[in-house]
């Protein structure tokens, strides 16, 4: 079993007629860092409510693990055990009254008991630094506060794949670099995680593979060095190089580096080819 | 007495539903006996209770609990006061004013009493109200609903209800300032012109939200059933026991100013 999630052919359109997914066929394997970008209307948030089977495609599947996606509500259920999302908007996510009853909804709806509830909801708010925050009214919750608690409601039921739509959308810097950071954690703990965004030097340092969308259509699916070296691709796509790969070209050109040295990634990395 | 509400030290964890009856008591021996006394005294209690607990303990400000009840209290007294005025044919009474030829607006002590006995009815049943409301946050009300057995699809909409107050109130709000921005309130036509479309993108915008908000349940394992962490409530008996203690002093003191 390679890959984790993989679609076939998948065409979804909206009542409105509207086509946002036009023939997808990509495949995402177990435990890599996945990156979904595309300009804004490209179909990524459409494509992961499809994946955690929300969206029902008019035509093609999704496969979870070689089975593909049974739309019976059981089937559904399932799988959405195993694979959660975190909507773009926390605004959208959270919708109970307190912050503990918020966490608490999807260990509930998994059966979990009261008493194991609480157990989880203490381990994941001492993660993700929520303690103080528990009992607070969601309406009384900053941004980066309502993001973190967004994540802990998906966290909490401890997916194998877990989604992020845009993770670093409404929030400064010291959150997105806090919800980074927990995305790293994630990795490390050998969660598969796919998350959409429009900082290409962050995509750049953290995704092992990318998948861009243009139109609804997928118009690559591979490593991530492959497509940041594209020029043309990038262009096509509506995309912009990452400051570290303009940098990086630049210094070849005026001959500081050497012009076969590999591509960096972050800043560090590029420190020690100039070095 | 004092003591009690201090020691008290978070009204909070105490059982929903001693709170809730505590107050619906309170309320039906205030509107039963009408007597200003009483009501006087079970407004005393009530606010007393929730100026040491609620804004000492939750940093609630002052500032706002009277912003929160200034309106209510004018309301009140305003219908009072109009209560108490009466037309009659015959000029008599503390105060009267000839409105029509033999037609008299006037205040005799008959009506002053009447509208005293409604105000301090009616303030105290809503301070009643306030601390109910200021002490229960919304999980522990739909605790309330779910033990008087409240059917499952109310409880659920009064929570969904809840949650969406604000987020239409948060859209309606950037949405006027939006249009304030760009001159909305310039005459009385863009004003009112400004007004219906925000209604309207509101509708659409809160329609759009309640999917969102579904497919977030949905992808969150639900099945067509919220649940709820229960939390653990203080049930002691010193609390029932004060809350019929109160209700009783209320009682007494209604009997008493009414025999005398
Ligand atoms: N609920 C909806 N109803 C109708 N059309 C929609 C809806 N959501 C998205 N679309 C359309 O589908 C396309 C893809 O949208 P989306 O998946 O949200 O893109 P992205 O997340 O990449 O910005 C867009 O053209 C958008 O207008
Ligand atoms: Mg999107």
């Amino acid at each position: 079993m390679d890959y984790i999630i993989k679609t076939q052919g998948l065409n979804y359109s909206y009542h409105s007629g509207q086509t946002a997914l036009f023939d997808v066929n990509i495949s995402i394997k177990q435990g890599e860092k996945t990156a979904v970008i595309g300009s804004n209307g490209s179909g990524k948030s459409t494509l992961f409510l499809c994946l955690n089977g929300i969206n029902k495609p008019q035509k093609g599947s999704v496969f979870f693990k070689d089975k593909k996606i049974d739309y019976s509500s059981k089937g559904l259920l399932n799988l959405r055990r195993f694979v959660g999302i975190v909507f773009q908007n926390p605004d959208d996510m959270i919708f109970s009254s307190s912050v503990r009853q918020d966490i608490a909804f999807g260990l509930l709806n998994m059966g979990f008991s009261n008493s194991q509830a609480e157990e989880k909801i203490k381990r994941i708010s001492d993660f993700l630094n929520l303690g103080s925050l528990l009992d607070k009214p969601v309406h009384a919750l900053s941004g980066g506060e309502k993001k973190r608690v967004s994540l802990a409601g998906v966290m909490v039921m401890e997916p194998e794949v877990i989604i992020l739509d845009e993770p670093g959308a409404y929030l400064d810097t010291v959150n997105t670099k806090t919800v980074y950071k927990i995305i790293d954690d994630l990795s490390l703990k050998g969660k598969t995680v796919i998350i959409s965004s429009h900082n290409m030097d962050f995509v750049l340092n953290w995704a092992e593979s990318v998948i861009v969308l243009k139109y609804g259509k997928v118009v690559f699916n591979g490593k991530t060095e492959d497509l940041f070296l594209n020029n043309e691709l990038l262009d096509f796509a509506g995309l912009y190089e990452p400051q570290i790969i303009k940098t990086y070209k630049m210094l070849i050109n005026k001959g500081v580096i050497a012009a076969n040295s590999t591509a960096p990634k972050n800043i560090t990395e590029l420190e020690m080819l100039i070095k | 007495m004092i003591d009690f509400v201090n020691s008290a030290h978070s009204v909070k964890s105490i059982n929903p539903n001693i709170k809730a009856g505590f107050a619906l008591s309170v309320i039906t021996a205030c509107v039963i006996f009408k007597e200003p006394l009483g009501c006087v005294f079970a407004m005393f209690v009530m606010w007393l209770i929730i100026i040491k607990n609620v804004v000492k303990n939750d940093g609630l400000s002052n500032h706002l609990i009277r912003h929160f009840m200034l309106f209510p209290i004018l309301f009140i007294a305003l219908s009072s006061f109009m209560v108490s005025f009466d037309i009659t044919d015959c000029g008599e009474g503390i105060f009267s004013v000839k409105i029509l030829d033999g037609y008299f607006l006037t205040v005799n002590s008959e009506g002053v009493k009447k509208a005293v006995r409604l105000f301090f009815t009616s303030a105290a049943s809503l301070s009643s109200m306030c601390f109910l409301s200021l002490t229960t946050p919304v999980n522990d009300i739909v605790y309330v609903l779910k033990t008087i057995k409240c059917p499952k699809e109310i409880t659920e909409l009064f929570i969904l209800i809840y949650r969406f107050i604000f987020i239409v109130l948060n859209m309606a709000q950037s949405i006027i300032t939006a249009q304030n921005c760009r001159m909305a309130q310039r005459t009385f036509k863009t004003r009112i012109n400004s007004m219906a479309l925000m209604l309207s993108s509101v509708f659409v915008l809160s329609y759009n939200k309640s999917v969102f908000i579904y497919n977030a349940m949905l992808s969150r394992c639900y099945s067509g059933d919220i649940s709820f962490l229960n939390v653990k409530y203080d049930s002691s008996k010193k609390y029932v026991l004060f809350a019929v203690l109160i209700v009783f002093i209320i009682v007494l003191i209604s009997v008493l100013e009414r025999v005398y």
